[in-house]
């Protein structure tokens, strides 16, 4: 009977792990399906529910059953609290809980020692238990690879709160105090000092294994306060690297193949994921991690992009749009920000019914996550035959008669182009500044995300109309109507 | 299963993952991350087998706040991806009946 709940918990997990590999396949595919994100679930769910036949689950089972009702029923606010358009602070958030379960496996593997371990040791897996030997501790490995768990996984738990809690409040304030490199480095030394400790101790330190996972938290809170926001999408993906790496050494822990193997492919997706994603927005990986630690502790710029930019007020915008041939939509943050996309595809449908050819170029990073656009267009009903790449529509702008930049700055900001262009130099930019008009909306005459004056809005061809988005699309809607 | 086993898993797993996102477009990274998200989401079965073999208070306590936490991140996970594959699957859909209004038909990729 013990042999055969072993085998299919062994062949449960096996299944699993073939789900997951099949599931992120499907998900990386263009042909995007739900059958990847099921098929993903499936296997979480099948590798969960197997598990209720490990040797060991008797003892514990009820308080199991109920943490999982918790924990299960209690995400469900967040998750009802937050727009579909707003996904990407949630993968944040779910990317902290998860790194903060895989530091306290680690946090309690390392509480264990010696008391229990020659017991679990015996119950670990189905061979050793029903053998019933009782496998020789491991020496030091298994310490240092929970030490460096809780690290990773309070890493991601700290850095990823950080992130969501940035995304969520709008807050563009970068956190940078004075001697905040001491403090750094001598959270890091605590972190280093306690973790070999931890590693070569041979009995059980609750109190030094509460700091040490305090001093990786804040490691973690320090590490992401100080990165402009417009690096969040590197660094989320950052954080589930991490999160995929606690997993994964929880496994060597634990000796859960499944484990490991999710951990392992979360690691190395979301690492790779990192990669492509801050060459996409032109940013080497070092300069966004390490730009929180400059030595200078940069002056607020006084500069302001709208100084010189002409006005232009609903109705005159309404008549450049209503009677253009062509115009291409740039949107940006600020259309997310202000939560006008659905109101943005009614002013195009508007516009197409007049016989208006509207495209919509999609920036690689434009918003806060790559693709964050696309799920806002896509939510707002938008068909994905309207939407180009900014190669496509930088060889077309000549023929564009009007371009619409709905709450972008960065990545139309041609000083891009030049040597002067700060941390945008070389970023690929939507070049509007080629298209005969460009009405930009935007709430402020602030700057973008990475500082740089934009001289778009002092070109003779560009007119601003300043607002919030929402009401400024809204009012074009109104004048629009009106057109004959 | 031994260390090295265990290793060679992972080193092979991490192949894998590599493999599997290596040519994304850009516009899937963010459903992506969810779906990886939801990946790690796995560390339930972690916390369970710990709090299971869980003996005295303290290690009780912290496996069933890490087995409620892994929950959290499973059922969200879920939740948020699924969401996330939705619209795009919504947005897929309304592009094969909608193009109508467009006339000049110098889009036809699919």
């Amino acid at each position: 009977m013990r042999i055969e709940l072993a085998f299919l918990l062994e062949l449960g997990w096996f299944v699993s792990a073939v789900c997951l590999v099949g599931g992120l396949r499907q998900l990386s595919s263009p042909r995007v399906t739900r059958r990847g994100g099921h098929l993903i679930t499936f296997g979480v769910l099948l590798a969960v529910a197997v598990t209720f036949a490990h040797p060991a689950i008797g003892s514990n089972l009820w308080l199991i059953l109920a943490a999982m009702l918790v924990g299960g029923v209690t995400v469900l606010v967040p998750v009802r609290r937050t727009a579909a358009a707003d996904s990407s602070r949630l993968i944040a958030l779910f990317n902290a809980i998860g790194g903060a379960a895989a530091a306290l496996i680690a946090a309690v593997h390392l509480l264990a020692i010696p008391a229990t371990r020659s017991q679990r040791d015996a119950l670990r897996t189905f061979d050793h238990a029903f053998e019933g030997i009782a496998v020789p501790l491991p020496g030091p490995g298994e310490n240092i690879a929970s030490v460096i768990a809780l690290l990773c996984g309070s890493i991601a738990a700290g850095g990823s709160a950080v992130a969501w809690w940035r995304l969520s409040s709008g807050s563009e304030a970068v956190r940078r105090f004075e001697k905040r490199q001491t403090v750094y480095v001598a959270n890091a030394a605590v972190v280093l000092l306690l973790g070999l400790v931890l590693a070569v101790s041979t009995t059980a330190h609750a109190g030094l294994l509460a700091i040490f996972a305090v001093a990786c938290l804040s490691f973690g809170v320090g590490m992401s306060l100080p990165i402009a926001r417009a690096d969040m999408p590197v660094l989320i993906a950052l954080y589930n690297a991490f999160a995929g790496a606690a997993v994964l050494l929880d496994g060597l822990v634990i000796d859960n193949p499944t484990l490991i193997i999710a951990g392992s492919l979360v690691f190395a997706a979301a690492s790779l994921l990192m990669r492509l994603t801050a060459r996409s927005m032109n940013r080497r990986l070092g300069d966004v991690m390490y730009s929180g630690l400059g030595l200078s502790i940069e002056a607020t710029p006084e500069r302001r992009s709208g100084d010189r930019a002409n006005p232009i007020d609903a109705a005159e915008a309404s008549i450049a749009l209503g009677y253009a041939t062509r115009v291409l939509v740039v949107p940006g943050y600020g259309m997310a920000v202000s939560r006008s996309h659905r109101k943005l595809r009614e002013l195009v449908l508007l516009l197409e019914e007049r016989g208006v050819e509207v495209t919509f170029v999609l920036h690689p990073v434009a918003g806060r996550l790559p693709g964050h656009m696309n799920v806002l267009l896509a939510e707002a009903g938008v068909p994905y035959d309207r939407i180009v790449e900014a190669s496509e529509a930088n060889a077309d702008m000549e023929n564009v008669d009007v371009a619409l930049v709905v709450g972008a700055d960065d990545i139309v900001n041609p000083a891009a182009r030049g040597g002067d262009g700060g941390d945008l130099t070389g970023l690929a930019i939507i070049e509007v500044d080629r298209a005969q008009r460009v009405i930009v909306l935007r709430r402020g005459d602030g700057l973008g995300h990475a500082g740089i004056v934009n001289p778009l809005m002092g070109a003779a061809n560009v007119r601003l109309m300043a607002g919030d988005a929402l009401a400024s699309v809204q009012a074009l809607i109104g004048q629009v109507k009106q057109l004959d | 299963m031994s260390g090295f086993d265990l290793l060679y898993l992972a080193g092979l797993a991490m192949i894998t993952g590599y493999l599997l996102v290596g040519r994304v477009p850009s516009m899937l990274h963010t459903t992506l991350l969810a779906g990886a998200s939801l990946v790690h989401g796995l560390v339930l079965v972690g916390a369970i087998v710990v709090l299971a073999e869980a003996q005295s208070l303290l290690p009780r306590l912290l496996g069933a706040l890490s087995v409620a936490l892994a929950s959290a991140n499973v059922v969200g996970g879920f939740l948020v991806t699924d969401r996330l594959l939705a619209l795009f699957e919504r947005g897929k859909r309304r592009s094969v009946v909608a193009p109508a209004s467009r006339d000049d038909g110098t889009e036809g990729d699919a």
